[in-house]
């Protein structure tokens, strides 16, 4: 497994080229260009005040930052996976004529993802200031959240890219899962204090997802920080989906490739 | 000092005369699996072997064809030698880097000639710097001219292939592979493409041709192997192979 990661290094300058292609490919056309990255989570945004904060009334603070801080992540999250899906099965004329390592696939789709995350949160900064949010050293743990949610998200991409190409089932069904999961997560609602401890335990335990956001929140916006334990959890988690999606990814490989 | 080594090589596909397998179907089948104790042979698929048995060698310098009907087997075996399939049964040794001629490897349609440039380069495994100092040396190959800040999509397949051929040819791979490429491009570019050919036999490097004009097999290649359902079936210098597959396929 060292020795794969060893063999990733070497194709770095392919890496670079192959999301830098992506992002160019994806702006390149659209008339609005890197404006998308901030209009998705926006729009979503001002939906959700639209229909819980004016229609249902349902009053969190901050709502725009809490939404945001949870949707940003979120849409990297759902676009890196359902982006890689179809990354080994869409490529099947590149791959059939070139051999270079396939995990470059998912990893460039969950790379371009993270610079385009990165390219949104911006936005979070004028929306801090104007809600006058103090922002303190709990912000060092964001690109630390950023990391796990990374990992996760890779290791998701590798599964279901490699799975893909023996089911295709696994296109429909992938989406509908992250859809549900979106409703799951405390993103446009607050989970604590709404239901018992002993629920929100198993709650936090079973969604890696749930913590992530509430680190999210705690280095942005001074919310108080998780329970260590769920923090624990929520990264063995995200480092075990890693390894086994790589795992799962380069056990299969050579039977994939004569399958695509 | 062979370049290339295939020793008792085969790789096989599974057949399907079915449709592809669900993954409800395939849990079933799992739990079906389990319950007999052994595992059931798939209703509908079938091992097919797309190569076996293939044992040759290819010395450093040397240029051989490979020969043989449609489907064959020449591109699974040119597949093999990439490294795409790994062979089922048997050993595949390689030395120096391989690169691959084909229609538009890997051409991005959205892409401009110069930005695929650089992408290809990064395929095959050479950093920016090292594309810098061909980069002129590909455009001028190509004849593209001022199509090169064009995206490929809008070129036609003939300035497709020129740019690919381009490509391959100047990154000097140590062993060369050519499917049916010779075949594409006017005739001023087929002809400057074989001299180039001949230029780089010259250096030393080794070349693997695939290809049905035979005229090209004899003139460009030193041996030839003929491929016919998965087995090499002729072995031998170029002019001799290429009679045998006269002989034998076409009428």
């Amino acid at each position: 497994m060292i020795q794969n990661l060893l063999i990733i290094f070497r194709y770095t300058e392919l890496i670079k080229t192959l999301v830098s292609r992506d992002l160019q490919v994806r702006y390149k056309k659209s008339v609005l260009g890197y404006a998308w990255t901030w209009l998705d989570p926006l729009m979503s945004m001002f939906v959700f005040i639209l229909v819980f904060d004016i229609i249902l009334s349902i009053k969190v603070k901050h709502f725009p930052v809490y939404l945001l801080s949870g949707l940003i992540p979120w849409i990297f999250f759902s676009n890196s996976i359902g982006g890689s899906l179809n990354s080994i099965a869409g490529n099947a004329a590149l791959i059939k004529r070139v051999y270079y390592p396939r995990e470059i696939f998912p990893i460039t789709i969950t790379l371009g993802n993270l610079v385009n995350m990165s390219l949104s949160l911006l936005i979070l900064i004028p929306i801090i200031l104007i809600y006058r949010i103090e922002i303190n050293f709990n912000v060092l743990f964001l690109p630390i959240s950023i990391l796990f949610l990374f990992f996760i998200s890779l290791g998701f991409a590798f599964f279901f890219s490699c799975l893909n190409v023996f089911f295709r089932d696994i296109s429909y069904v992938v989406p509908f899962i992250i859809r549900l999961w979106f409703y799951l997560t405390p993103i446009f609602y607050v989970i604590e204090g709404k239901i018992p401890e002993h629920y929100l335990n198993i709650y936090m335990i079973l969604n890696p997802l749930a913590v992530i956001l509430s680190l999210f929140r705690a280095s942005l916006m001074g919310y108080s920080f998780p329970d260590i334990k769920y923090v624990c959890t929520g990264f063995l988690i995200c480092v075990f989906v890693l390894i086994v999606g790589y795992a799962f990814f380069k056990k299969n490989e050579d039977l994939m490739v004569k399958r695509i | 000092m062979f370049a290339i080594q295939v020793k008792e090589m085969g790789v096989k596909f599974l057949l399907r005369h079915r449709k592809r397998n669900t993954l409800l179907e395939t849990i079933i089948k799992l739990f079906a699996r389990r319950a007999n104790g052994r595992p059931s042979a798939i209703s509908g698929n079938q091992d097919f072997w797309a190569l076996r048995n293939i044992t040759f060698s290819v010395n450093e310098g040397e240029s051989l064809g490979v020969i043989g009907r449609n489907g064959a087997g020449k591109s699974t075996l040119l597949q093999i030698l990439l490294g795409i399939y790994k062979p089922d049964e048997g050993a595949v040794e390689k030395r120096g880097i391989a690169g691959l001629l084909q229609l538009g490897t890997g051409f991005h349609p959205d892409l401009t000639g110069q930005e695929n440039i650089y992408l290809n380069g990064a395929i095959l495994g050479l950093g920016k710097r090292e594309i810098d100092s061909i980069y002129d040396s590909i455009v001028d190959f190509s004849e593209l001219g001022q199509f090169i800040n064009t995206p490929t999509k809008n070129y036609s397949s003939g300035m497709t292939a020129r740019l690919g051929f381009s490509i391959a040819i100047n990154i000097k791979p140590d062993i060369l592979m050519i499917d049916e490429i010779l075949s594409v491009g006017d005739e001023g570019f087929k002809k400057k493409s074989r001299k180039k050919l001949e230029e780089i036999r010259e250096m030393g490097k080794t070349v693997i041709l695939i290809s049905h004009a035979l005229n090209d097999i004899k003139k460009i290649c030193d041996r030839a192997i003929c491929l016919d359902k998965g087995k090499i079936v002729y072995e031998g210098k170029s002019a001799e192979a290429a009679e045998f597959y006269r002989e034998s396929f076409s009428r």
